[in-house]
């Protein structure tokens, strides 16, 4: 009986290692995953400064259309950013 | 937009430090070929999310799980952002690096990434040598190839990549600058 209560104690105690090991791996792939869409965003903010400068240097009739889809890829990268913020942290 | 290399004539176009008086005759880009590379890159990414994810929501069902399942639709969204802005960076690239031809100047315009820029511009006159290049498998399919402008100002050489029949481009650069040079200082009009 004492035996049964020790093992059942030490198989308990390895649980918790467990749960604590998996939600530290859990933690760690949702920073990583932050971190990337923060980078991501930053890329996004660049590719509208490169825009910009792409239509000052060649200015054609669709410069209107790119500027407007890299805004909304800048929308997008922002959104992703926020969110997962808000559940991560 | 126009698919092909060579836009003649383009409406509404300007480029940094255009004089008045000038007006562009050609517009050459790399052809919409070089795109398919990317296109294939944005599908490959589109269609892998639907994997990733249900990878991610399979994944260490007994060991443990990477990801909360209130994360797993952002990190399939930001996957299809990744996609997109991987086709808009490629199609930036492909649109706004350029060879100007105006009645006045040859320009190429470069961009390289989200950090380089190029412009190179010397007057028609400078305009010596024009050479076409075809080589490879996908030059020869597509008749898709290299022009290389040598001038003889100091910046000796202009190369552009990937033209749409490159043949015609060059007959056509080498035609126009011999007709500027006979028109002398006046122009084309």
């Amino acid at each position: 009986m004492l035996i049964l209560q020790q093992k059942l104690e030490k198989g308990a105690t390895v649980d918790i290692v467990n749960i604590n090991i998996n939600q530290g791996i859990t933690k760690f792939t949702e920073i990583l995953f932050l971190f990337i869409t923060l980078v991501y965003t930053l890329y996004a903010f660049l590719l509208i400064k490169n825009v910009k400068l792409m239509n000052k240097v060649l200015n054609t009739p669709k410069s209107g259309v790119f500027k407007f889809f890299a805004l909304v890829h800048l929308v997008m990268a922002v959104s992703i950013l926020v969110i997962a913020s808000l559940i991560i942290i | 937009m126009s698919l092909s290399s060579l836009a003649p004539n383009p409406k509404k176009v300007t480029y940094e430090g255009k004089d008045r008086d000038e007006s562009i005759v050609y517009i050459v880009r790399s052809s919409i070929i070089t795109l398919i590379p990317a296109t294939i890159l944005t599908l490959t990414i589109i269609i892998a999310s639907f994997f990733f994810r249900s990878f991610l929501q399979n994944f260490g069902s007994e060991t443990g799980i990477l990801v909360r399942p209130q994360i797993l639709p952002l990190v399939h969204f930001f996957l299809i952002t990744l996609a997109f802005g991987v086709y808009l960076h490629s199609l930036l690239n492909w649109y706004f690096n350029v060879l100007v031809l105006s009645n006045k100047k040859i320009l190429d315009i470069d961009f390289v990434g989200l950090s380089y820029k190029n412009v190179s511009e010397t007057t028609i006159e400078h305009v010596e040598d024009v050479t076409s290049t075809v080589s490879g498998l996908w030059g020869l399919l597509f008749n898709i190839g290299n022009i290389n402008v040598q001038t003889a100002g100091e910046q000796r050489e202009f190369e552009f990549y990937n033209v749409d029949d490159p043949s015609k481009v060059r007959d056509l650069i080498a035609d126009f600058a011999a007709k500027i040079r006979k028109r002398g200082n006046r122009g084309y009009s």
